[in-house]
């Protein structure tokens, strides 16, 4: 699965969890970005993007994602 | 050193001066000594504490980076946990521990004396610690270089502007900031000494102002009325954030003339329309220290439990917030109540946002402001209370007892109010862009420099000049 394609999917999943159709995400968007986006329901992101992509995170790079870029990224290594 | 006293601006002017007269290289080292001379103005003894955490911590920072396997890294990581706790529990939580296991032993009819400890609490140790557990686990984790110039890393935990009260500060913030070379830029100057001048402006005019009062009502508790208790208990909201937001703002405009930049510490709290929102701007240097080192690991790792994981991660996360602030129940019962608050918060998130929409978002948002804004004053009786009877005895005094506001002169009452709401004002001004013209950010420099001739003005006026503590020196 290409980058694209990943944002793309986890684009549809902020749109769901978030309940915000407008939401259109890039590379370099934080929760800074995203009102909606806070640490309470971040988790629940999270939790639905390993369900979508059936991989699992482990804690460190969960603490060191940044930004949306890092999470795709993430989930690009761990389909790998 | 307090931040409002004569002392400090001549020890501040004297240290800005010779810092500039200086050639670049030798800048920060003078900061370090004048940093140093700043921590032992107070009590010389507790520089040693401070020495032994740089040092400790700066060669387990190494050590961390440097190790080969996890196991490693992670027994370095426990070594400095143990310091650096082991410091904090000592001087801040030893007697309450004591105290507790004692009530513990009587409860079951046994003797034991286990010798409780007078000593005071270093200046700032809550703070410094903190900071310097955060910079170790960032080297652990990775996203973190160890800091291999012990003079920067001294500074680092040092630089007297946020030593005593923070804002505690983050390793990859500060640390690149004072590898840069400062050089004098006439800005700084000006934007430091405005936001100085903000920070007088909250501590003298609003903050000690509305202490006057607070002291003759709490002190006279049992002869006020219901009113005046309930009064009193409202405007300790503004106090406590005049109080600490001031003392940030003189921080932040004190390194901002020195030429760094540190971390905001309050984002306009009381426009804040639910507590998760509240905390995100209060106190932002120690609810996001929280958050990065306490909640997410937590949180992480429980993910699997759902909510409850999240619930889960509030309470831990908020007790310690709670209890960071002194060694007493009622702090442990403060942090309690903002987790259970939000804990409602996330379990009603989707109920309440369908609801948002049945109601016309003027009156929504505002009626949630307020309620936010009642709920922090509500915890704040517990928070500036050492017992759960003195906090019981505000309670009963307010839904029991009738009578008229309490005031003793209208003057000090009418410098309260016009003081407070020029802070609001200004805030509500930042966060929603109400009014056309803005006075203190104006585009006309004369006007710019009218403001802030008012507020200095308005300051010498109305300010109370006894050098009043601040309340968060006590954490």
């Amino acid at each position: 699965m290409e980058h694209d394609e990943i944002i793309k999917e986890v684009n549809k999943i902020f749109i769901e969890v978030f309940e915000d159709d407008s939401i259109v995400l890039h590379d370099n968007m934080t929760t800074e970005d995203i009102p909606v986006w806070d640490s309470l329901n971040h988790i629940q992101m999270i939790t639905t993007v390993e369900k979508h992509f059936k991989i699992r995170f482990d804690l460190n790079e969960l603490l060191n994602f940044k930004d949306v870029g890092d999470l795709c990224r993430g989930i690009k290594g761990k389909m790998k | 050193m307090l931040f409002n006293s004569i002392i400090y601006f001549i020890f501040l002017a004297c240290s800005l001066i010779i810092y500039y007269v200086l050639t670049v290289k030798y800048r920060n080292y003078f900061l370090i000594l004048a940093s140093a001379f700043f921590y032992m103005y107070v009590k010389i003894e507790y520089i040693f504490i401070i020495i032994f955490i740089i040092l400790s911590n700066y060669l387990i920072g190494i050590k961390i980076e440097r190790a080969q396997t996890k196991n490693k890294r992670k027994q370095f990581l426990y070594l400095s946990l143990f310091i650096n706790l082991g410091i904090l529990i000592f001087f801040k939580y030893w007697n309450f521990l004591i105290e507790n296991l004692l009530g513990l032993f009587r409860l079951f009819h046994t003797n034991n004396s286990i010798p409780l400890i007078e000593i005071a609490l270093p200046l700032g140790l809550s703070y410094y610690i903190f900071q310097t557990i955060g910079y170790i686990y960032d080297i652990y984790r990775g996203s973190q270089k160890s800091e291999k110039n012990i003079f920067r890393f001294s500074l680092f935990t040092l630089f007297f502007p946020k030593l005593l009260v923070g804002p505690i500060e983050r390793a990859g913030r500060l640390l690149p900031q004072l590898a840069k070379n400062i050089y004098f830029d006439k800005e700084n100057i000006i934007e430091g000494g405005r936001r100085i001048a903000w920070g007088l402006f909250k501590k003298l005019v609003v903050a000690d102002r509305i202490s006057i009062y607070q002291t003759v009502v709490i002190n006279n508790l049992h002869e006020q009325s219901g009113i005046t208790i309930l009064f009193a208990s409202l405007i300790y909201t503004f106090q406590v954030y005049a109080d600490f937001s001031g003392y940030t703002d003189i921080a932040i405009g004190t390194a901002r003339l020195f030429g760094f930049n540190l971390m905001e510490n309050f984002k306009r709290p009381f426009t804040a329309k639910n507590l998760s929102d509240f905390w995100r701007r209060w106190h932002i240097s120690l609810s996001s220290w929280v958050n990065d080192y306490i909640y997410n690991p937590i949180s992480y790792t429980r993910r699997d439990w759902g909510n409850w994981g999240i619930y889960y991660a509030l309470l831990i996360s908020f007790v310690v917030i709670g209890i960071w602030h002194g060694a007493t129940w009622n702090f442990v019962l403060f942090g309690l109540l903002q987790a259970l608050a939000l804990i409602y918060e996330v379990a009603t998130r989707k109920g309440r946002r369908k609801i948002s929409k049945k109601i016309p978002s003027l009156i929504y948002n505002n009626l949630s402001v307020l309620l936010t804004y009642l709920y922090m004053s509500f915890s704040l009786i517990i928070f500036r209370t050492d017992t759960f009877s003195q906090a019981f005895d505000i309670l009963d005094g307010i839904f029991s007892r009738p009578g008229k506001l309490f005031f003793d002169k209208p003057s000090s009452l009418l410098f309260m109010l016009i003081g407070c709401g020029i802070m609001l004002i200004y805030d509500i001004q930042q966060e929603y862009k109400i009014f056309r013209i803005s006075l203190f950010t104006n585009k006309s420099w004369l006007v710019q420099q009218l403001s802030y001739a008012f507020l200095l003005i308005y300051i010498l006026l109305a300010g109370v000049f006894d050098g009043g503590q601040f309340i968060y020196f006590a954490f």
